[in-house]
């Protein structure tokens, strides 16, 4: 894809407080508490990838309290942003934003006001008829994830199992590991994911060694997979594996629904808060501080929208069968 | 059941003797209130910027003002269920103009036909039920271009049995009908005929342009019942005498010069008459908009040669001698441009912030305050200051704008032309 990525990193003093921030973010633009603002033209696909970048770094990637606002309408464009980054619209006070419109004109002077205004990263994506998830791979890859979710290693023989940190193995018995996972693999609700969302973003990869026979069965939650066990010695990715049938899935589902929520809202912000603010704060006397008054309401009801869904992001346990097929056997 | 041909004709029928061909009489007075309803047309700002243009600048009604309520989307219903908002602003009279989306771009069937009828009562109840007296209901839309062009034919069936439903309606409600769906559909078939076969004519889609939206404000000036006499100044060039009706002041006369103030302004247009497409000016020979609501007569007597040069401002025409002494209309005749298109448009632009702020006002936010308050609870007080300032800003402008209508001085000189014109 053609893309062009402006990302702008804060000065040096910014990239240690990163590096000290731990290894979970080490690689990530998204710092804790940071707002991630989606400012496009809003096709529907862009409003789709903007719920699925919500979903990623709320449950797949998770980066503590950040949130990602959707600031724009399916009228917006370069113009009428630059008119509403005078009122309104710069309440919202992004650390990121990931820009995108049909007209590009006049862009790179739209990037260096929002970094003046204090966006540490403006990345831009362009205006495509891609999916939606094929968008949010692009933009959560300009964000520095690097897709790795959970890894899960198994040693059959020596009835071992170790995890990275976004897992905990509770247990491991006769072939059947408990895990407690705090980090999901990314979950599409059925509809078909793109390969490259898969292996650049979404890898839950389960290895086993030891296991006696060519061929193994897995068991995830209710659903089971037969696997080679060479693969399984290489490492299976269990979201395409399992795709649609995850132990993860009812839960993915319940955040998305409360990302989804909270986006509507935003939506409906947008469409009917920002020229108000411009004709309030267009008047002389208290109306401006109305209109300001309104625009941190707003804010304090996405805060806790955000916050609300953030709860729903649980541990989930769930276990892994694994079943040497004997050799032979159909 | 699909609607049949019968009914389409018999609603047509009432919609012909709907009481807007019965009623010459204003249905505006001095202090009135009107509030210009509709859907996405309406909120576009072009009909009702041109409605109030008139009601400021041609036949001013002393105190009047227009507040803009178009909604995009909206039904018939919409403005019944958006009346507290309406209500904020304290109408006296209003004008409905939906149909469109009513019609949900499918052949309709009983149900969209007795929703329609029964949407426009319920919003015609609400208005009555806070105090307008006088509703005008306009007939939608006639459309010639669609994105799926076989759809044309579907949409334009609805909407004409929708303009006979709200014919009937404003009959037995004993209000005033604007026959939109009948005066744009003349309009497009005098176009097809001059543009030839084939010829295509985007300006008249869904969102109609400028130019064919002068026929919804020219049906609705109709059903309010202006008489288009915006001036007439009779000029007897052999004794030098020179009157002029009321709203236009004769100041001097001198030779061959007439210099007169005038408070009431003919309409002016935009873009070239010759020359079909989007603009105002360009709709001219397909609407009789001059020839109904725009005449801007001069009547001049005595010259002593076959054709005369008429020079207005810095522009001039030449005409017959005969013509003048019957009368000609200077609104038609000095398109684009004539003395009074400067204050004009410095006028019509303050309508269209006005009407801006107002769509803000009322689209943005009050047509939105129920949900607001859902999501934001607590905030009343914040609501009501924001109302409250907003209505104040929305004053603000008219005022403005209204105060942009001075007298505007203006000269004709009749030369008489004597040889060959160069």
């Amino acid at each position: 894809m053609n893309r062009v990525a402006f990302a702008s990193v804060l000065a040096a003093g910014l990239l240690g407080a990163m590096l000290a921030a731990g290894p979970l973010y080490a690689d990530l633009l998204v710092q804790p508490h940071d707002l991630i603002a989606v400012y496009s033209d809003m096709t529907s696909e862009q409003r789709m990838a903007s719920v699925d970048i919500g979903d990623y770094l709320l449950m797949c990637r998770p980066v503590d309290d950040a949130r990602v606002y959707d600031a724009g309408s399916p009228k917006e464009n370069l113009q009428t942003f630059n008119r509403d980054l005078a009122f309104g619209l710069w309440q919202v006070k992004p650390n990121v934003v990931l820009l995108s419109f049909s007209d590009s004109a006049n862009l790179s002077s739209v990037i260096e006001t929002l970094k003046k205004r204090g966006a540490g990263s403006v990345i831009t994506f362009p205006s495509s008829t891609d999916t939606h998830l094929a968008i949010a791979c692009t933009c959560l890859k300009d964000l520095g994830c690097d897709g790795a979710i959970g890894s899960i290693d198994v040693d059959l023989s020596a009835g071992t199992a170790t995890s990275d940190p976004g897992q905990k193995i509770v247990a491991i018995q006769n072939g059947v590991v408990t895990i407690q996972t705090s980090r999901y693999p990314f979950s599409a609700g059925g509809e078909p994911m793109p390969a490259a969302f898969n292996d650049d973003l979404n890898r839950y990869t389960l290895t086993v060694k030891g296991i006696a026979s060519l061929k193994a069965k897995v068991t995830w939650g209710v659903e089971s997979r037969d696997f080679s066990t060479s693969d399984l010695a290489k490492g299976v990715n269990l979201s395409v594996a399992f795709a649609g049938h995850t132990p993860f899935d009812a839960q993915f589902a319940k955040v998305r629904s409360a990302v989804i929520s909270r986006q509507k809202d935003q939506d409906f912000f947008n469409d009917t808060y920002f020229n108000l603010a411009i004709m309030l704060k267009h008047m002389a006397g208290p109306e401006g501080a109305a209109a300001d008054k309104l625009g941190e309401a707003i804010l304090d009801h996405d805060r806790t929208a955000a916050e609300a869904a953030a709860t729903l992001v649980v541990p989930i346990s769930h276990t892994l069968k694994i079943e040497a097929i004997p050799d032979g056997a159909k | 059941m699909a609607p049949n041909r019968f009914l389409t004709a018999l609603l047509a029928i009432a919609a012909l003797t709907a009481p807007s061909l019965l009623n010459a009489a204003p249905v505006l007075k001095a202090g009135d209130v009107i509030a210009v309803c509709g859907d996405s047309n309406t909120q576009m700002r072009r009909y009702s910027r041109f409605l109030e243009d008139y009601l400021l600048m041609c036949d001013p009604v002393p105190d009047l003002r227009t507040i803009q309520f178009g909604s995009n989307g909206a039904i018939a219903s919409v403005l019944g269920q958006r009346i507290g908002a309406i209500a904020l602003f304290h109408p006296t009279a209003a004008t409905m103009f939906y149909g469109v989306n009513d019609s949900g771009y499918s052949p309709l069937d009983d149900n969209r036909i007795n929703g329609f009828r029964h949407n426009l009562n319920y919003s015609i109840d609400a208005l009555k039920g806070i105090g307008v007296q006088n509703v005008i209901v306009a007939s939608p839309i006639f459309v010639d271009w669609l994105a799926k062009p076989s759809q044309t034919d579907m949409l334009n069936g609805d909407l004409a049995v929708y303009n006979g439903i709200a014919g009937d309606v404003a009959q037995q409600r004993g209000l005033e009908f604007a026959q939109v769906y009948m005066d744009m559909k003349a309009m497009v078939g005098k176009v097809k005929a001059a543009a030839g076969p084939g010829a295509k004519t985007p300006w008249f889609d869904i969102h109609p342009e400028q130019g064919p939206c002068l026929a919804i404000t020219h049906a609705l000036l109709k059903a309010m019942g202006f008489d288009g006499n915006i001036a007439t100044i009779d000029f007897d060039i052999a004794t030098g005498q020179a009157k002029a009706s009321n709203g236009h002041k004769v100041l001097s006369v001198k030779d061959d010069a007439v210099a007169i103030e005038s408070t009431r302004y003919p309409f002016c247009f935009k873009g070239d008459p010759d020359k079909l497409g989007p603009d105002t000016a360009s709709i001219l020979k397909y609407l009789p908009f001059n020839e109904d609501l725009n005449r801007f007569m001069l009547v001049v007597r005595g010259v002593k040669s076959t054709r005369a040069k008429v020079i207005w401002g810095d522009q001039s025409r030449v005409v017959s001698s005969a013509d003048l002494e019957k009368g000609v209309n200077l609104a038609a005749l000095f398109v684009p441009d004539n003395p009074f298109s400067e204050q004009f448009y410095k006028v019509d632009a303050a309508v269209i912030e006005q009407q801006n702020i107002e769509s803000t006002l009322t689209w943005q936010f009050l047509a939105n305050l129920a949900r607001y308050e859902q999501i934001l609870p607590g905030h009343e007080a914040l609501f009501d200051q924001i109302t409250q300032a907003g209505l104040a800003e929305c004053g603000r402008y008219a005022k403005a704008a209204a105060a942009l209508v001075i007298p505007v001085r203006h000269t004709i000189v009749i030369e008489p032309i004597v040889g060959p014109v160069n």
